[in-house]
């Protein structure tokens, strides 16, 4: 009975699974196959025996970089900024998209569409060599302060404030490009609800909080959870940022875990092994945090991802 | 979520099943099977007999170099690379990396078996070095270098010798310079005279005379525009930056191994490190260091310099360095002759005993390794090219250019016959031959040709460089040089390799920032090393000192 | 009813234009220092009034004859990639928004899972180089075919579609090919626009696979032909390279090098804006009936 079903089914769906195919072939053959390299991580690679000859050492390469203590100052700070991420730069681009549909005149609300995504079209060296013109000893602010009274700062290599930096920065780039999703989230939404509900006698806060909110809420949960599974992976774009705007006065604070394993194999060279562990132990991770935001977002009464 | 989890378990079981299919399917993952040093291929006819042309057989030679991308836009209208391909019957494959990604091709290229059969690599302190070797990924050099006496004179200088491994020669180093002295010039400090002389500094020689001279460009406004808008020394490295305070400790400038307490330690772990990094706090505090130094990014300096924002600079007084900062300085002073401007002096200040240094590094910079797929037949005429590429008929060459066309010679004496540009200049031989691009660095960097006091040198650096060179190098080769054990440098041992861990410069830049005492930062770094495996290599280095005689 | 402008729409307003001014404030740098020549830039603190007009850094840029074949590598990568991305995308999307489709969940499940783990650089460039596809436009399109990240968005988006719609077009013959692309696709046309637009600037700034798979410069795609020129010639700072090399490393400005660069990348971005700016703002069409 349920075999007769299920075949009823599949047939059913005939024309899904010709929709989905080269989907699943560009799966398979580019994100499938290429898995055998996770092996890597408990293996010491050999350049003549390649990955799959190479010998077996178990947790070595673990315990090798856990012995360091670099090592743990990378993840506490991966950890750190990417919770900061969340917390401080997440948020920015809904409220904006939300204000931005408050705005009458569709001219201006083109307008400021497309401005504020210039930024995100700048690399990260070209904006920390506007940064240092901003920031640096002979900069805008120091000159400001110095015409103010103050004493000149040099923000660029104080650990306290540069992952302050690191967030503002961030948002300034990316702030508007993340507006974009936002705001075709709410172009879908009927705009027959916004006139019931001012015939209703809404104010706009309130059509705000009961129409919009709620017509983005699905897309705020979904975005929400792949950012939260992408966390240990340098917290979104971390790399070419941080690679591009530290220095060694404030590794301490800033140092993550993609950046530190950049400069630990250009100093020591090659280690396959190594990289491979820790990337091992990124996902991992990644894969508890998914899950975990994913469970929290159904109980909240959106779809998760899976 | 039963489905979910189902799922999960089912794409982990095809992931598991993906890797054991690739494991038995050997063939695509195993690329480097065939990567033993004696396979030879190749044509069976053409075979043996020294007698015949032994350029008989036509061969494809594949090159990856630094920056090859540049060396054939036209084949068919470069003179100078048709020359060499038909005096060796080869055709040179260009296989493209470049300064900014060569590191990363090299890495997969090894590791799927497509290294080309020439690479430019600069791994000699590396443990990808000696891996490579281990595991058959590069070829040894033929063991009777009697056919090519230009290779031999370069694997025996000293400072090649103890590249070897097994007793084999796994390289060829790429030279820079030919002699000891002309090392001298590679750290150097490049001060504005004009501010000297508007501030009445005398010529800086002690520590005191450096740190004031350094202090007063920055606060004492010697640009006199009556704004705070100097800077007293930048560097075109933050490397370089930190040898200006060699005087106290010269190892410090080349990052050496010393002799202290009868065993060799990293200089980091040497107790003149106190004075050194004392100093270089009193440097930044004083205003004497650029403020914003640790965020300065590479090359930069030069530009800073340049546009008349500081008033030394440290980096290189060598011709290409000295030349790169005329460039820098033309571009933004229009009427003050760069040569006017400047003094060179030594980097540092004197130390205790009076001794003031030069520089001492190896004298190449950069391999060239050798594909463990290249057949002993397709060595032989790689050598050959190589060592025509070391010889004096290569090195006129690469100086003049072709004979009968850009010069011609009498005797001793050289005529240059090349074509102008525009500007009423010679054109630049790489202009007119873009394969210079890849031969003029390939077996060597040639830098003692800018060294000759010849005519050609001249017109290549132009006066006021040439003579600069000239000028500096006569008084820095009276300089002593820092005492370094290069065999001790670059000894391999496993933990001495997992040493390269530490960055040294880095936390000399946290140390100077920071706000507590100094030699106490240092000392607690230093100790932190331990857990890097600093005791270790000292135990093993100390140990192969003692097996290999390497004791200076 | 035309609603009268309100205090909190003139605080919106302020609040909106300080973040526009923000945003290009730097752009406008940017621009006058890529046509500026390094003196006249020295002179002044803050390069604000242009008081120089300078090619050269375009020049640099744009000169030697690899550069045109970069421009015309990005433009068929774009856009053969824009389109492979957006159909493969969209369609697989659709069949998975689809929770009745048998062994939709394992596919989910299988989707997610790579796109947390990866197995690495050997393996992937491995893969490329026995599919043949080493120094071919298909390395730059084919390894990127699908974002995990968008394919999400999208399965989302697809959810919110009512289903009576798809049944009654069923009810009138449709099969599920005409309805997504003739019934779904123009409901959620604002978040395609979107998509699209991400998988196009993500096409056009692609460098990383190019510099690992194309072996002759003449395929570089323009974004890593610029980044090697300015990577190439600012940070050497060994001595030891060719004569070549430092010729040319002493013509340049870097400041202005950099700059130029910015603009060459974005000016063709901007010009694709305009079409794909229509889609973003509409509203929905008539007849959908949404919760």
């Amino acid at each position: 009975m349920k075999k007769g079903g299920l075949l009823r089914r599949m047939v059913e769906y005939k024309y899904f699974y010709l929709l989905v195919a080269p989907m699943l072939v560009y799966f398979i053959v580019f994100e499938y196959v290429p898995l055998y390299g996770l092996m890597l991580a408990f293996k010491e690679f050999n350049f003549a025996k390649g990955i799959t000859g190479s010998e077996w050492i178990g947790l070595a390469n673990f315990e090798e970089i856990f012995r360091l203590d670099d090592f743990w100052v990378a993840f506490r700070n991966t950890v750190i900024i990417a919770f900061g991420r969340l917390i401080f730069e997440f948020p920015v681009p809904i409220i904006i998209a939300m204000l931005l549909n408050e705005v009458r005149k569709a001219r201006m609300k083109k307008f400021y569409q497309v401005v504020y995504t210039f930024p995100h079209f700048l690399s990260w060296v070209i904006i920390g060599g506007i940064l240092i013109n901003f920031l640096g000893t002979f900069g805008v602010l120091n000159q400001l302060l110095e015409l103010l009274g103050f004493e000149k700062v040099n923000l660029l290599v104080d650990p306290d404030s540069f992952r302050a930096l690191i967030f503002g920065s961030s948002l300034w780039r990316d702030m508007g490009w993340g507006t974009i999703i936002y705001l075709a989230a709410i172009a879908g939404i009927n705009p027959a609800l916004y006139e019931a509900a001012s015939i209703d006698g809404a104010n706009r806060l309130k059509q705000i909080l009961h129409i919009t909110w709620p017509g983005i809420a699905g897309t705020v949960a979904v975005l929400f959870i792949l950012n939260v599974g992408a966390m240990m992976s340098s917290g979104g774009g971390g790399f070419d940022q941080i690679f591009n705007l530290y220095n060694p006065a404030v590794y301490e604070k800033a140092d993550i875990l993609d950046t530190y394993v950049y400069r630990r194999t250009f100093a020591v060279g090659e280690s396959f092994g190594t990289s491979t562990a820790v990337g091992l132990l990124k996902s991992v991770i990644n894969f508890a945090l998914l899950y975990t935001a994913n469970r929290a977002a159904k109980r909240l009464g959106q779809e998760g991802i899976f | 979520m039963i489905n979910g989890k189902k799922g999960l378990l089912f794409m982990l079981s095809i992931a598991l099943f993906a890797s054991i299919l690739a494991a038995c399917s050997g063939g695509a993952n195993s690329p480097n099977e065939n990567a033993s040093p004696a396979a030879p291929s190749g044509g069976s006819e053409a075979s043996g007999s020294a007698s015949e042309d032994p350029f008989a057989e036509h061969m494809d030679i594949s090159i990856s170099h630094y920056n090859i991308g540049q060396a054939f836009p036209d084949r068919k209208s470069d003179g100078l690379l048709k020359m060499i391909e038909d005096k060796f019957n080869v055709t040179f494959v260009d296989r493209v990396v470049s300064y900014s990604d060569y590191v990363e091709k090299y890495r997969i290229w090894s590791t799927s078996g497509e290294l080309p059969d020439v690479i430019s690599h600069d791994i000699i302190n590396n443990s990808t070095y000696y891996s490579w070797i281990e595991q058959g990924i590069v070829r040894a050099l033929p063991s009777d270098l009697g056919a090519y006496p230009n290779i031999r004179k370069v694997m025996e200088l000293e400072d090649v010798k103890g590249f070897q491994v097994d007793g084999k020669y796994y390289m060829i180093p790429r030279l820079t310079y030919n002699s000891n002295e002309q090392k001298a010039l590679e750290r150097a400090l490049i001060v504005r005279k004009d501010w000297m002389e508007a501030l009445s500094l005398p010529e800086p020689v002690t520590y005191e005379d450096y740190a004031n001279m350094l202090a007063a460009f920055a606060k004492k406004d010697p640009n006199g525009n009556q704004k705070d808008d100097t800077i007293g020394l930048t560097a075109r490295t933050n490397n370089m930056l930190m040898a200006v305070g060699s005087g106290s400790f010269p190892n410090v400038a080349n990052s050496s191994w010393v002799k202290e307490d009868g065993q060799y330690i990293p200089f980091y772990a040497s107790k003149r490190m106190d004075e050194y990094v004392t100093r270089m706090r009193e440097l930044y505090t004083s205003g004497a260091i650029d403020p914003d130094f640790a965020i300065v990014q590479t090359n930069e300096g030069i530009e800073k310099f340049g546009q008349g924002r500081a008033g030394a600079i440290a980096m290189q007084a060598t011709p290409s360095g000295l030349k790169l900062l005329e460039t820098a300085w033309n571009k933004y002073n229009k009427n003050a002759a760069f040569k006017d401007s400047i003094r060179i002096y030594p980097i540092s200040w004197e130390t205790d005993d009076g001794s003031r240094y030069s520089f001492e590094m190896l004298s190449f910079w950069s391999e060239t390794y050798f594909s463990a797929n290249v057949s002993d037949k397709k060595m032989e005429r790689i050598m050959r090219i190589y060592d025509y590429l070391l010889s004096d008929e290569y090195m006129t060459t690469n100086l003049y250019g072709l004979e009968g066309k850009d010069y011609t010679k009498e005797g001793d004496k050289y005529t240059i016959a090349r074509e102008k540009g525009e500007d009423g200049n010679y054109k630049k031989l790489p202009e007119l031959y873009p394969s210079l691009n890849l031969f003029g660095s390939l077996a060597a960097w040639y830098k003692w040709q800018e060294y000759e006091q010849s005519e050609i040198a001249k017109i290549n650096l132009g006066e006021p460089v040439y003579h600069l060179v000239q000028e500096t190098l006569a008084e820095f080769v009276k300089l002593d040089v820092i005492p370094t054990n290069l065999n001790v440098d670059y000894l391999y041992t496993e933990a001495k390799t997992k040493l390269s861990a530490v960055n040294p410069t880095e936390d000399l830049i946290k140390v100077i920032l920071g706000k507590d005492d100094p030699v106490e930062m240092w000392r607690n770094i230093v100790k932190g090393y331990d857990n890097k495996g600093l005791q270790q290599a000292i135990k093993e280095v100390n140990e192969a000192v003692q097996a290999q005689g390497l004791d200076q | 009813m035309k609603q009268r402008s309100t205090v909190a729409d003139y605080f919106i307003h302020a609040f909106l234009m300080l973040l526009a001014v923000i945003s290009i404030s730097p752009f406008y740098n940017v621009i006058i220092t890529s046509f500026a020549d390094p003196a006249a830039v020295n002179e002044q603190s803050f390069y604000l009034i242009p008081t120089s007009f300078d090619l050269s850094s375009y020049e640099m840029l744009l000169k030697g004859s690899y550069i045109g074949y970069s421009v015309m590598n990005s433009l068929i990568v774009t856009f053969a990639g824009t389109l492979v991305n957006m159909l493969v995308t969209t369609c697989g999307a659709y069949a998975l928004s689809k929770k009745g489709m048998p062994g939709r969940g394992v596919m989910m499940s299988g989707i997610i899972f790579t796109m947390l783990f990866s197995g690495g650089l050997i393996p992937f460039y491995l893969t490329i180089k026995n599919l043949h596809m080493i120094n071919t436009y298909s390395a730059m399109i084919l390894p990127v075919a699908v974002s995990t990240f968008f394919l999400i968005v999208m399965i989302s988006q697809f959810r919110t579609i009512p289903r009576d719609l798809e049944e009654s077009a069923k009810i009138d013959g449709a099969n599920d090919i005409y309805i997504l692309f003739r019934i779904v696709i123009p409901i959620v046309k604002p978040t395609m626009a979107a998509i699209t637009l991400f998988y196009t600037v993500a096409r056009w700034n692609e460098w990383y696979y190019a510099m690992l798979f194309m072996t002759e410069t003449k395929m570089y795609p323009m974004q890593l032909f610029l980044r090697n020129m300015l990577l190439d010639v600012t940070k050497m700072a060994r001595d030891d390279m060719g004569a070549a090399m430092v010729a040319q490393l002493s013509q340049i400005y870097p400041d202005g090098l950099k700059m130029a660069s910015v603009v060459l990348t974005m000016t063709p971005i901007m010009l694709v804006y305009p079409f794909l700016q229509k889609h973003f703002a509409a509203g929905v069409t008539l007849g959908a009936v949404k919760e």
